[in-house]
């Protein structure tokens, strides 16, 4: 089951008139649309207005959504849209050239994103990352390689289980534990969700 | 992370008939949704991706579309009509549409019936009675005509409503028909 099946499942969802299932989806991509969106805009304030319309923009039109691509990919087009259709209607130019999907979701073109923080938040998410930091830092060893394998370094459970030397059943009991514990420690700094 | 499954679930590791009973779990369960966010939130720092504005658009995105009608794709749409004793609000506003837009095209069929009823080419020529015999061809002016006056009452009809499409349709009667053979 990947990634974009557990998408499907919640886009079939929301066609049948669950909006709680919208608010996943809205949930796993409102960083990667936001980061996307900046590249088009600069103000943070604008960046998250825009980002917002397109994800109503993207629930609206969900009726129409076959499932011929992948969720993202759809969601990916509708949001540069609506962010080049911002930049015409205020006068300025959206810029030429535009990124594939691909290139948009991977950790190395977020790298040159313009910085959203305010200096509050900022201070937020450092502390946020610090704990974060922390609390992987502290986890008992086991705990902590399950989750940076995982995590960092993107490997399966299949694939896991080979490198620590254990059962599927294994990594699996001890990615979770590992998350339970960021979890808790994550709380604070997330409540307003 | 109250639940392995969602842990599971984020890591695209569940077996495709575990999919759907977890995705009830967490809709069910407001705990495992927050959990959802924060381990999305979690993989954006991870991967440098994290903003500052991680729990407002989600909050702001769910206010709007709690506002908006709650979709029902075509497929869902019979099986959820039969049922009207089910229907939420805003699915009753759909079959309520759904029924206006009925009642628009049986006006716009009478009206059109009404016209080819009523309106006989050879009235123009002999304006003091039909008659219902007479199987004479309409000149070429009269069928003119008549499509004319269909297309000037039509935006006055029921059927305007359906941007116009029955209102301008090419009327067939029983003379034209006649005509064609």
């Amino acid at each position: 089951m990947t990634e974009a099946e557990v998408d499907l499942a919640l886009v079939r969802r929301v066609q049948q008139g669950d909006k709680q299932a919208y608010n996943l989806l809205v949930g796993k991509y409102q960083q990667k649309i936001l980061r996307l969106v900046a590249r088009f805009i600069r103000d943070s304030m604008e960046c998250e207005d825009v980002t917002q319309e397109a994800f109503i923009k993207a629930y609206r039109a969900l009726p129409n959504f076959r499932g011929d691509s992948a969720f993202y990919t759809w969601l990916y087009r509708i949001a540069v849209n609506t962010a080049k259709n911002y930049l015409v209607s205020a006068g300025r130019r959206p810029p030429s050239q535009d990124l594939d999907a691909e290139e948009a979701s991977s950790s190395v073109a977020g790298a040159s994103f313009v910085d959203l923080n305010t200096p509050e938040s900022s201070l937020m998410n450092a502390e946020l990352i610090a704990v974060i930091r922390q609390t992987i830092s502290d986890l008992p060893e086991t705990l902590r390689e399950a989750i940076v394998y995982r995590e960092f370094d993107g490997l399966s459970y299949e694939e896991i289980a080979g490198v620590m030397d254990c059962p599927i059943g294994t990594v699996r009991s001890r990615i979770f534990r590992a998350r339970e514990t960021l979890d808790e420690a994550m709380s604070p700094y997330i409540s307003g969700n | 992370m109250k639940n392995q499954t969602l842990s599971s679930l984020l890591d695209g590791e569940l077996a495709p008939d575990e999919l759907e009973p977890a995705l009830d779990r967490i809709l069910a369960d407001r705990d495992l949704q927050a959990s959802w966010h924060a381990q999305h939130i979690l993989r954006a720092v991870i991967q440098n991706d994290h903003t500052q504005t991680y729990c407002h658009i989600v909050d702001k995105v769910a206010a709007v579309v709690a506002k908006e009608p709650a979709i029902v794709a075509p497929d869902n749409l019979k099986s959820v009509l039969s049922s009207e004793h089910e229907l939420p609000a805003n699915v009753v506003a759909i079959s309520s549409y759904r029924n206006k837009v009925l009642a628009y095209a049986a006006i716009a069929a009478s009206f059109v019936a009404i016209v080819m009823v009523s309106y006989s080419p050879d009235r123009a020529s002999t304006p003091h009675m039909a008659d219902a015999t007479n199987t004479a061809m309409p000149t070429k002016a009269a069928e003119e005509e008549l499509q004319s006056m269909i297309v000037q009452h039509g935006e006055f009809s029921g059927a305007a409503a359906l941007n116009g499409l029955v209102a301008y349709a090419k009327v067939v009667n029983g003379t034209t028909a006649g005509r064609a053979r």
